[in-house]
């Protein structure tokens, strides 16, 4: 283990670092070190974006929220529109980590992982996000991301930014099932949002964490429910669908066929919610 | 690779290595509240204040330390006076073993100077980063509050 470190200062400085066989780009270090420590991976060099000041920045305009890629799950918590724009991406983010983690690990680091159990991930495939690439290409996050640890990103190229459309929603959820509630690795996540028409579903969708290679949206399910009363009628049909669409593995952390069952039944929280319509 | 920092307030300037933790290097200079638990960022007992948040030192590197403020608990106390959080970890009995004791006096720290009076259920969020292993929750949660009463 042994690399060398450079923070460039501007984003024509990292775009020549990182262009170098073996290194690799960094913003807060959460998941790369820890990589670095497993030996999984052994840079030659590390290149860190954290003191790129034109990579650290939230806009925000009539259509849609951009996230630069230095910003923290700690500063996007402290903006304060947030929570109130994408309930859905707020209660995510404040589930990853601890203080020290959110701190420190960035919503772009957080795609770049490309865990099929990235929780601002999930919140991010649900909300239609789009990732903005250094060569000027904006892409959907279901294309960006490809298996676990495996995006498009081309070698030499970065992320800039987060684009994350506005969209309104009657209700929101997101929920992991894990160990405990901090510091925990999802056993099974899922969110949803839901817009409501009169007295039946005018819109919606759904995804799941940890049941594939990569967070994984249930667009089938999403046509199905389309002017679809939620009551437990529909929850059961909806529940025996996911069932068969969810296609998780056996891990430490729990079965494949637990993760099948846990996904089915959380549909349920529909009904508990008690959402109406 | 040359670092300036602030260091408990004094200023530092110190060789590091491209690849050395700040963990280990804090400790190199003498810090040795920040303890090695984990590595890995599970556990918090590396836990320092780097410009006003509190991080783990395990997981960034010597050289990111470069032009920021730091608190380690060595900084807290003043002239032989212990800072509030740490007079309170020790009259409300909140330290067994005390290996986890410096992380969790920092991400205390760092709570109270975001939100000086916090409820049970945010300190509770605020110190979910730092493991216990004697299981002296309760009256670390406690000694949190006390603090933050007597600010």
């Amino acid at each position: 283990m042994s690399y060398s470190f450079i923070s460039p200062r501007d984003e024509k400085e990292l775009k020549e670092e990182i262009s170098a066989p073996g290194s690799f780009t960094m913003s807060g270090g959460t998941d790369l070190l820890v990589k670095i420590r497993m030996g999984k991976i052994s840079p030659q060099k590390i290149v860190s974006t954290s003191k790129i000041s034109t990579l650290h920045f939230i806009d925000e305009n009539d259509d849609e929220i951009v996230i630069g890629s230095t910003i923290t799950h700690a500063e996007l918590l402290e903006y304060k529109p947030l929570r109130e724009a994408f309930p859905v991406l707020f209660d995510a983010i404040y589930t990853i980590g601890s203080p020290q983690i959110r701190n420190r690990g960035t919503l772009v680091g957080n795609v770049m992982n490309a865990s099929p159990a990235g929780d601002g991930l999930l919140a991010l495939y649900l909300l239609d996000a789009k990732i903005e690439i250094s060569n000027g290409d904006a892409v959907n996050i279901d294309e960006f991301v490809v298996s676990p640890g495996r995006t498009i990103l081309p070698k030499g190229e970065y992320v800039k930014s987060i684009h994350i459309p506005k969209s309104k929603w009657d209700h929101h959820y997101f929920e992991k099932v894990g160990q405990r509630n901090s510091m925990t690795i999802s056993i099974v996540s899922i969110g949803w949002l839901i817009k409501c028409g009169s007295e039946a579903i005018e819109n919606l969708r759904i995804a799941f964490g940890s049941v594939a290679p990569t967070i994984l949206r249930l667009k089938d399910v999403e046509k199905f429910s389309k002017g679809k009363k939620i009551d437990e009628k529909f929850v059961h049909v909806v529940s025996d669908m996911v069932k068969e669409r969810v296609n998780p593995i056996d891990d430490v952390r729990g079965s494949a066929q637990y993760r099948k069952k846990l996904c089915s039944n959380l549909m349920y929280r529909m009904v508990e919610e008690g959402i109406k319509c | 690779m040359l670092v300036r920092f602030n260091l408990n307030g004094e200023e530092i300037e110190s060789e590091v290595r491209d690849d050395e933790r700040a963990l280990d290097f804090l400790r190199r200079i003498g810090m040795k509240s920040v303890k090695e638990g984990c590595g890995e960022g599970e556990c918090g007992a590396c836990t320092i204040i780097v410009n006003g948040r509190n991080v783990v030192s395990c997981l960034m590197l010597a050289p990111e330390l470069d032009g920021t403020e730091v608190w380690t608990t060595e900084g807290l106390s003043f002239k032989n006076e212990l800072d509030p959080i740490q007079k309170a970890f020790v009259d409300e009995g909140a330290i067994q073993c005390g290996f986890c004791t410096p992380g969790m006096v920092m991400s205390a720290k760092a709570l109270l100077m975001k939100n000086p009076q916090p409820t049970v259920e945010e300190i509770k969020k605020g110190m979910e980063g730092n493991l216990c292993r004697c299981t002296g929750y309760f009256k670390i949660i406690e000694a949190v509050k006390k603090a933050a009463d007597e600010n």
